[in-house]
């Protein structure tokens, strides 16, 4: 193969299959080296044609002048020969190239045969190797040389022998060693020709060779980035330092939707108004271009938003080459869709959560890990905190007391473990106001597209005023029943005891009217005594009922007197029964001061200190004491007796209308009931301590504090 | 009737007024002489079960029946009822009340607590002693009982 002959010698010794790998990367194909040969040929030939002709010419004249007349027409052939494969066209190479050899050669042999002088016949032969090296190979370059050769020595013997006198110059040089010499030097020189012709040849056919390869690198490179520039979804324009578009892709021309001529005309200021016609703020982005103009070496980012809506993503970064800035490239991508996503869902999001902060609810929600990722402003309130991130991926530990905590994470645990949804309704301590606190909600497990848990979900409820309105109602419910009860046993007795002293007084005016018809006088007497008496009995009841109904209705505006006061002014109202019952009544000193209608109170006092009196017994020395303790519930209010004490059945009875435990005693049974009817207007509570029969009494009672 | 030996009724009564009437009207129609009245159920229980001041038997004979008024003091009217118509020997002495209550809590009690009979106080004197009269008629000439 021709062109396995041309790789260079040392790559000898590689291995076959690497050299025929590095042929085919050095070496040009034969195609293109005859080609290059061919038109190398046709220059010499033309560009050497007037030339040619003149040489030619002169040397028919010369052979003319020398009497060599016969070497005319020889001339004559060649010039027309010369002509002919210089400008006949579809002549095959090789006729072209044998042909001119033939032509210098015959050239040189004239030359010769005429005027012997080996000069310009030497000249001739050296061109003949240097030539069938450019034209051929180096082995006919070789041939010629040594026909060349053989020319000259075969000439040399002719004259020096005298065989062959063409001109008597060259008589003169009948010596062999001018031949030999000359022959030498010709030698020679076409040796250096040759040599160099060929290291050039070489040189420049690899010169060709890289250029060609790295042409075609070039090419492939360019037509990949062709390809890729074309086929991206990025808008580019390429501009460089002077302004001017260096390029700009389909896209680029699609998106801005441009006219091609001014992509052609490589104008940017024509494609800056082209852009800023479409831009929503015009004033902006031309800022934003000049500040980056003034920047060559800024990289930026920018969304850009358009007239008919569209938002663009805009890059821009610089062209550099070799550390230089030589241009700077626009890559515009239409992210319209994606923003309209993005809008949609944050105005989805802002929706929702306006939604979350609106209600008037506790609404959080936490991660797997128990951490605060959602606090709506009920939660924050809740938790106390001014803001949404300062609870923002914190555990209830790092918020809540221990206690709060930990018994929120085990709710918690349940329902990120378990799965399920924990419903609650609880109290808690508000830590800042001591007020108690109730809540109702529950807490439900998030899953994520696959079903699995990811966090949890809480909302609650603020129940406090509904909590405080049922445990008002039931309370009120409770006061109301204990009404009713009181009223229901008020009638009853009232029905009762009012009764009674009718039936007496009808039964004994059924007596009298017997007596008066049987005259029986003294019987008369007794019985319209029984019906005074029970006349009386009657008034007293009904001014003690209704000096009942009266407490609590119509009450005195109240004052804040020392209680030591109130028990002087009663003791002035039964002083008279302290003195017929010799009792004596002792006042602890130091007593606080109280809040409350002054009146009642003495009442109350008097009233408990009458009652010991009455209920004295046959104590020797009975004795009162009026006192105050302090206890945890407040102050308690005493009157201590050594009387005849109650048993622990009758302490409740004693306080009811009417109930009186002996009979016979000449009270109605209202007092203690007035006494315990004051102290509950006054928000207090009465109640008696006895150890029993015989062993006095202790009234207590407390008051609600002073306001 | 006088020489008839137990024709003993007990009054408990706490209002002396009322059971002077109704022992004047007894004695008005000569039904008994043999009334024994207490103030309140405890000497209604003594007297029952001869206790404290009532001790003797001989002088204290069972009543043919137990006039009871509801409002008394102590022990009270439905508890002695109570006492008599739970105790073994005494449950079979017809317990008639005696009281101003018309209320239909009380007679409802009266009767959950087996009263025999429940009557109301009348205001008039005329029908007061028609009562006392026919009461003393029913139970202690009609009606009979098992001696013990």
């Amino acid at each position: 193969m021709q062109n396995q002959e041309r790789i260079p010698g040392r790559l000898g010794s590689l291995p076959r299959t690497l050299q025929n790998r590095l042929a085919e990367f050095l070496i040009p194909s034969s195609e293109e080296i005859r080609a290059w040969k061919q038109q190398l040929a046709d220059n010499i030939l033309r560009s050497s044609f007037a030339v040619a002709i003149l040489l030619l010419g002169g040397g028919a004249y010369y052979a003319y002048t020398v009497d060599a007349v016969w070497l005319v027409p020889f001339y004559g052939v060649m010039v027309s020969l010369w002509t002919l494969i210089a400008f006949l066209p579809k002549i095959p190479y090789v006729l072209r190239a044998w042909t001119l050899l033939l032509l210098i050669y015959a050239i040189a042999i004239l030359d010769l045969f005429e005027s012997g002088r080996t000069g310009s016949a030497r000249v001739f032969l050296i061109a003949l190797p240097v030539l069938s090296l450019l034209l051929f190979d180096w082995r006919m370059s070789a041939l010629t040389l040594g026909v060349c050769l053989a020319t000259l020595g075969g000439f040399g013997w002719l004259y020096t022998t005298g065989r062959l006198v063409v001109a008597p110059e060259i008589a003169n040089s009948t010596n062999p060693a001018i031949w030999i010499s000359n022959t030498l030097v010709f030698f020679f020189i076409s040796v250096l020709l040759m040599t160099s012709a060929n290291y050039l040849i070489h040189r420049l056919a690899q010169a060709v060779i890289h250029l060609k390869d790295s042409v075609k690198t070039t090419q492939d490179a360019l037509s990949l980035q062709h390809a890729v520039f074309d086929a991206t979804a990025d808008g580019i324009l390429a501009v460089d330092h002077t302004g001017r578009i260096t390029t700009a892709n389909r896209k680029f021309v699609e998106l801005w939707d441009i006219p091609e001529s001014i992509i052609t005309s490589r104008s940017d200021s024509e494609a800056i108004a082209s852009v800023i016609a479409q831009v929503a703020d015009p004033v902006e982005f031309m800022a934003r271009i000049h500040e980056l103009y003034e920047q060559p070496h800024v990289e930026s980012y920018d969304l850009l938003y358009l007239k008919d809506g569209r938002v663009f993503e805009h890059y821009s970064s610089p062209q550099r080459l070799n550390n230089d800035t030589v241009g700077r490239v626009w890559a515009f991508r239409d992210v319209t869709a994606q923003k309209r996503v993005e809008e949609t869902l944050e105005r989805e999001r802002i929706l929702l959560r306006t939604l979350v902060d609106t209600m008037p609810a506790i609404i959080f929600a936490k991660d797997a890990a128990g951490r605060k990722i959602l606090a709506n402003i009920g939660d924050q309130q809740a938790m106390g905190v001014q803001s949404e991130a300062e609870v923002i991926g914190k555990t209830d530990f790092e918020i809540y007391s221990p206690e709060k905590a930990a018994r929120f994470a085990e709710e918690d645990r349940r329902v990120l473990e378990g799965g399920e949804t924990f419903e609650s309704e609880s109290m808690f301590l508000d830590s800042r106001t001591g007020q108690q606190w109730w809540v109702s909600g529950s807490k439900r497990p998030l899953r994520n597209e696959a079903g699995q848990i990811i966090g949890l979900i809480g909302s609650f409820y603020d129940i406090t005023r509904i909590k405080e309105g049922e445990i008002e109602r039931e309370q009120l419910i409770a006061e109301l029943e204990a009404k009713n009860a009181e009223l229901e046993r008020f009638t009853y007795t009232v029905s009762h005891d009012l009764k009674s002293p009718l039936i007496t007084i009808g039964g004994f005016v059924g007596f009298l009217q017997q007596d008066l018809l049987n005259g029986n006088t003294t019987q008369a007497q007794t019985d319209m005594e029984r019906i005074l008496d029970a006349l009386a009995r009657m008034q007293q009841l009904l001014d003690e009922l209704l000096e009942l109904s009266r407490i609590g209705r119509r009450m005195n505006p109240p004052q804040t007197v020392p209680f030591e006061t109130i028990v002087r002014e009663a003791m002035e109202l039964v002083s008279g029964r302290i003195a017929a019952g010799n009792v004596t009544v002792d006042i602890i000193p130091d007593l606080p001061t109280v809040y409350g209608d002054r009146a009642r109170l003495v009442e109350v006092v008097q009233n408990l200190v009458d009652n010991a009196c009455k209920y004295m017994g046959d104590t020797p020395n009975p004795h009162v004491e009026i006192g105050a303790r302090q206890t945890e519930a407040g102050t308690v209010f005493y009157v201590r007796d050594n009387g005849i004490g109650i048993e622990p059945q009758n302490r409740e009875k004693i306080f009811g209308l009417f109930d009186k435990i002996d009979p016979a005693s000449d009270g109605t049974g209202v007092g203690l009931a007035i006494v315990r009817r004051i102290i509950e207007t006054h928000g207090g509570h009465i109640w008696v301590d006895s150890e029993g029969d015989g062993r006095g009494s202790t009234f207590c009672f407390t008051l609600a504090a002073a306001k | 009737m006088l020489t008839e030996p137990n024709n003993t009724i007990l009054l408990v009564e706490d209002n002396p007024a009322h059971a002077e009437i109704v022992i004047r009207s007894f004695q008005d129609h000569h039904i008994t002489n043999h009334i024994v009245h207490v103030l309140d159920g405890e000497a209604a229980l003594d007297y029952l079960l001869h206790r404290g001041q009532y001790v003797n038997a001989e002088n204290n004979p069972r009543p043919r029946i137990v006039l009871l008024d509801l409002r008394l003091p102590k022990i009270g009217g439905l508890q002695l009822l109570h006492e008599i118509k739970t105790h073994e020997i005494l449950c079979s002495i017809p317990v008639v009340i005696l009281t101003t209550s018309e209320a239909t809590r009380d007679l409802a009690l009266a009767y959950a607590n087996h009263a025999n009979s429940y009557l109301v106080k009348p205001v008039d004197f005329t029908k007061f002693s028609q009562l006392i009269d026919d009461l003393g008629i029913y139970w202690l000439d009609w009606n009979r009982q098992p001696e013990s």
